[in-house]
Order: C-alpha cells, then structure tokens, then sequence
C-alpha cells in the first residue's frame, strides 16, 4: 500500500494471494484449511461490515435530511474564540461524527466550516484529524472495537475496560494539540481548564458506556457529552461580542436534526440494559461449529465456534432500528427533498463496497495466516526481538497497520491476532497490549494516506497532500510515543 | 496492443463500481456452499468454490 500506493481492496486481494502460496507451499497448508478459514474470515467481516454499513446508511439519512448541515451552521455561531471553535468543532464535533459515521466524514464536514471561519486550510485539515483521534475505536458504532474482539475471540466486557481507558488518556493529548494547532502555546494555557474538563468528560463517558456494554454508542456519547459541556463554556469564551448569533441558533431544528442518533442511543440502552428486549431479540443467532483443523507441518487450530452473529440484537439491527424512527422523523418534517431514498441507498453502495472489499480480503489473508500458523511465526520474531520493549513497540504496531490500510478496523484485524499471540508469549497482559493495538491504530488512522486525501481535497489542497502528512506525523507521532510510555507503565505496574 | 490495452483500461474505468460489485459478491457468496463441501469432503466442489473465491480476488485486484 504504501510502496505502489494501493488501495485497501487492491493490497488486500494481493496479500491475499500472497498468503494463500506461502502458507500452502512453505508451511503445508491444505485446501480444506484454506476452505475453512476463509468461511470464518467471511463470518468476521460480516460481523463487521454489518455496522460499517447501517452506520453509513443512517449517517446519509440523516445527511440528506439537512441534519448535519443545521449542526454545522449552530456551531460556529457560539464563540468567536478561534481555540474555543476549534475545540467545539475540531475536536467535540468531530468526535461526535466519528462515533456516528466515520470514513472520513469527520474531516469532510468539519474542515469546509473551519475554513469558513478563517481558519488556514492547512489548520482545517490537521485540528479535525487530530481531534477525532482518540474516538475512532469506539467510533462508527464501534466497528473497530468489534473488529479487535472478532479478531482475538476475547468477550467486549474484557477488552472495553483498558480499551477505553488508554483512549480517554489518549482524549488529553487530542485536545491540547487541537488548541495548539489553533492557536498555539498562549491558547493551550488559556483553554487549560476547558481542555481538561472536555477531556476529561469525554473520556469518562466513553470509559462507563464501553465497560458497561454500550461499546457501540461509546464514542457517541463521549462526543455528545463533549458538545454539551463545549456548548455550555463557550458561554465564558465567546470571544469577539456573538451574543445576537448565539439568539439566531433555531434550536428546535438542531433537535430535529439531531433526532437518529437521539433515537439510537435509546434503542441501544433498551437493548443492552433491559434483560427481557435483550433476551427476546437475541434469541436468534447465526452460530456455526469448526472442526479441528491442522497443517501438513501440524500446526493445529482448535476445534470451535465462528463468530457468533446475533441478528435483531446486533449493532447493526440497532442501527436499522434507529435509521427507520429518523426516517420517519424527518419524513414527517418534510425535510426529504424528491429523491432522497435513492440518492441515500446509491451512495450507500458506492462508499462501501469499495471499503468492505478491502476489509474482506484483509480478513481473509489474516484468517490464512493465522491458521497456517504464519502468525505464530511473526509473534515469536517479535517476542524474541523486542522483549521487555515490547509494550512500547505495541502501539506503533496497529499505527503502522491503520497507516497501511487506512483503517483502524482494518489495522485490527490484520495485527490484532498478532499482537495478542505476541503478548501470550512474552506473559504481558492481552488486553493491555490489544489496547495498545486499537490506540495506535486510532491514532494511526488519522495520518493513512486515504484520509488525507479526503481533508485536501476537501480543504482545496490538493498536491500539498505531503505538508499535510508531516505536520500531522509530528502531533500523531508525539501521541502514539506518549500511548507507547503509557503501556510500558501500565505493563510495569501491572506485572505483565 | 496498445489500443487493446487502452480498451481494457477504458472498460476497467467505466465499469468500475459494477465490477467491484461482481467482485464482492464472488468473495461472500460462495461461502455457505464452501463450508458444507469442505466438511463434507468433496474435494472438486470445493475447488470450484474456491476458484470463485480466487477470480474475485483477482477482480477485485484489477479493478480497484
């Protein structure tokens, strides 16, 4: 991907093929296991694929109805405090779009404002990127987190609770850069306080939704939480006089807009926390049993269970629930123009084949890898070569396979395996490291080549792609260093 | 040759989207016949749904 500079479908169907010779011809694959895996890789990426694409249909509802639109012109109208607007928007807003949408609607929404409010294109592009970092795990109804657990077998409950702590630390750093991108050092001390409660806020919601199973609105509501508290303190940071603005905002339409993911948030607390509606709509579920499957150098995976998918009480049956209330929400309205329907439905297809074609042929080739023990192999050199360093090496790991494919779902699924075994044999804690992987993959996400494609040419600087890389390598690479000391902390003090 | 190869690339762009389609669907679709032919041992069904699996790959490696 980044020597030809392919896409994630092109590079995922060429590893593919990759791993299909090497596991067959160097370490005895045969067809069955080639068959088989790629039937668990398929049960994965469904897992998967199913919320990238009812998050993406719901955000285009609510997209074509104006929603997204009324938000953006409430915003800018609440402080004229340039490091307050951006903290609003780049990094509160942001986050809330990311745990909504993601693929780069973040970026595609927030940097056109910011440009609109003076804001350098440079600055539009890299505050957003930033902003949303720490959120993009939890983000798109949590398809990366859900990524890790497809990809490891370990339950939500085990991995959320380190997950989101290292991301809400990570929120910290997010939001300090934001300010110093906006404004520079004298911003960072003036909006100390806001950044810390912001941060802290966020972080905090994040924290309590993921540990308590609400992984899926987990972001959502730390960018919500981080909108309202945003939306209060720019009462104390207006800057320039905005006080007849602020009376323009028509708050009735913001509800309005904001009424899908109002109705998602209910349907996903009714769900996850009333143990009768969980059980009743959990009670079908698409289960199939593996046999024990072994190379021709016998190395063995384990009889087992697929992924297991829960049809009406999956992420994405919550987001159908949620898309249908918002489409009749703003139908009622009358905020559809003529051809909204179809217009939602193509670009649906448009934006996410592409994506679920890289995303599938990358599950497969690690489904390959994984079960012709090629995996194992990688985890040993690892171990062997970084030992105790290897908390630290962690995080980079997942940025460099966000960098690569342009995804920390992607990045996940192709590296979370790895890290996992690697944190087996070195006797470190799983959950520590896999949350070093998603931190590093979040936060790598945000510098992969394809979104800042999306923030230049959304910014109108196309060609200055490059610019935009090294000033974001800087922040992004200062954050993923500070995860990386954070782990190496956390590991010490833990004992493993 | 080159205006051959200058076709496939036109035919490559223009149908772009739909081919990705095609792709996407020779990658999932075989899946559940896949399962049942490798558990069952037969070994020619199992060829053949891989070798779908393959020229989706293969598409998917063209096209996008």
């Amino acid at each position: 991907m980044i020597g030809f500079r392919w896409g994630a479908a092109k590079a995922g169907a060429a590893g593919w093929f990759t791993a299909l010779f090497v596991s067959v011809i160097r370490f005895g694959a045969g067809f069955d296991l080639i068959a088989l895996s790629h039937v668990k890789a398929v049960l994965l990426a469904l897992d998967v694929l199913l919320i990238v694409w009812s998050a993406f249909l719901l955000y285009r509802v609510v997209d074509e109805a104006g929603a997204i639109e009324v938000l953006g012109k409430a915003l800018p109208k609440l402080t004229g405090d340039k490091a307050m607007q951006a903290l609003l928007i780049g990094w509160a807003f942001a986050s809330f779009l990311q745990g909504v949408g993601g693929f780069g609607v973040p970026l595609a929404v927030t940097a056109p404002l910011m440009i609109g409010l003076g804001f350098s294109p440079l600055a539009a592009v890299v505050i957003p990127s930033i902003g949303h970092a720490w959120s993009v795990s939890f983000g798109s109804l949590a398809s990366s987190f859900q990524a890790l657990i497809a990809s490891t077998g370990l339950p939500g409950p085990l991995l959320a609770p380190e997950t989101a702590l290292v991301l809400g630390l990570a929120g910290f750093g997010c939001g300090f850069m934001v300010t110093h991108a906006a404004d520079g050092w004298p911003a960072v001390r003036r909006l100390l306080l806001p950044v810390l409660i912001l941060a802290a806020s966020m972080g905090f919601t994040q924290y309590v939704l993921a540990t308590n199973g609400l992984w899926n609105i987990a972001a959502l509501g730390g960018g919500s939480v981080g909108l309202v508290l945003g939306f209060i303190m720019t009462r104390w940071f207006r800057g320039e006089n905005r006080g007849s603005e602020r009376q323009s905002i028509e708050w009735k339409r913001v509800l309005i807009a904001l009424a899908g993911y109002i109705a998602l948030s209910g349907i996903v607390i009714l769900v996850q926390l009333i143990e009768p509606i969980k059980s009743f709509l959990g009670a079908v579920v698409i289960r199939i049993s593996f046999p024990e499957i072994s190379t021709g150098l016998g190395y063995i995976t384990p009889a087992g269970e697929g992924r297991n998918i829960s049809l009406f009480s999956h992420a994405s049956a919550m987001l159908l629930y949620a898309t249908l209330v918002a489409v009749l929400v703003y139908w009622l309205s009358g905020l559809f123009q003529p051809g909204a329907g179809r217009r939602i439905v193509s670009t649906t297809f448009r934006r996410m084949i592409p994506s679920s074609l890289g995303i599938v042929s990358m599950v497969a080739m690690a489904q390959i890898m994984a079960h012709a023990g090629m995996t194992d192999v990688l985890a040993q050199g690892l171990a062997q070569g970084f030992g105790n360093v290897f908390p630290f090496v962690s995080p980079w790991i997942g940025a460099l396979g966000a960098f690569m494919t342009g995804s920390n779902t992607n990045s996940n699924v192709v590296f979370a395996g790895l890290q996992f075994r690697t944190a087996d044999l070195l006797g470190l804690s799983a959950t520590l490291i896999l949350a070093a992987q998603t931190a590093g993959g979040a936060i790598g996400s945000v510098v992969a080549p394809t979104k800042v494609i999306v923030g230049a040419t959304t910014a109108e600087m196309i060609g200055q792609e490059g610019h935009i890389m090294r000033v974001l390598l800087v922040y992004t690479g200062l954050l993923i260093a500070a995860v990386g000391i954070l782990i190496w902390i956390m590991s010490t003090w833990t004992g493993g | 040759m080159d205006g051959w190869m200058k076709e496939t690339s036109d035919f490559r762009a223009r149908n772009k989207f739909p081919l990705q389609v095609v792709a996407f669907s020779m990658i999932l679709l075989p899946t559940p016949l896949l399962f049942v032919s490798a558990l069952s041992g037969l070994d020619i069904a199992t060829w053949f749904l891989m070798g779908i699996v393959g020229v989706g790959m293969v598409i998917s490696l063209w096209v996008s």
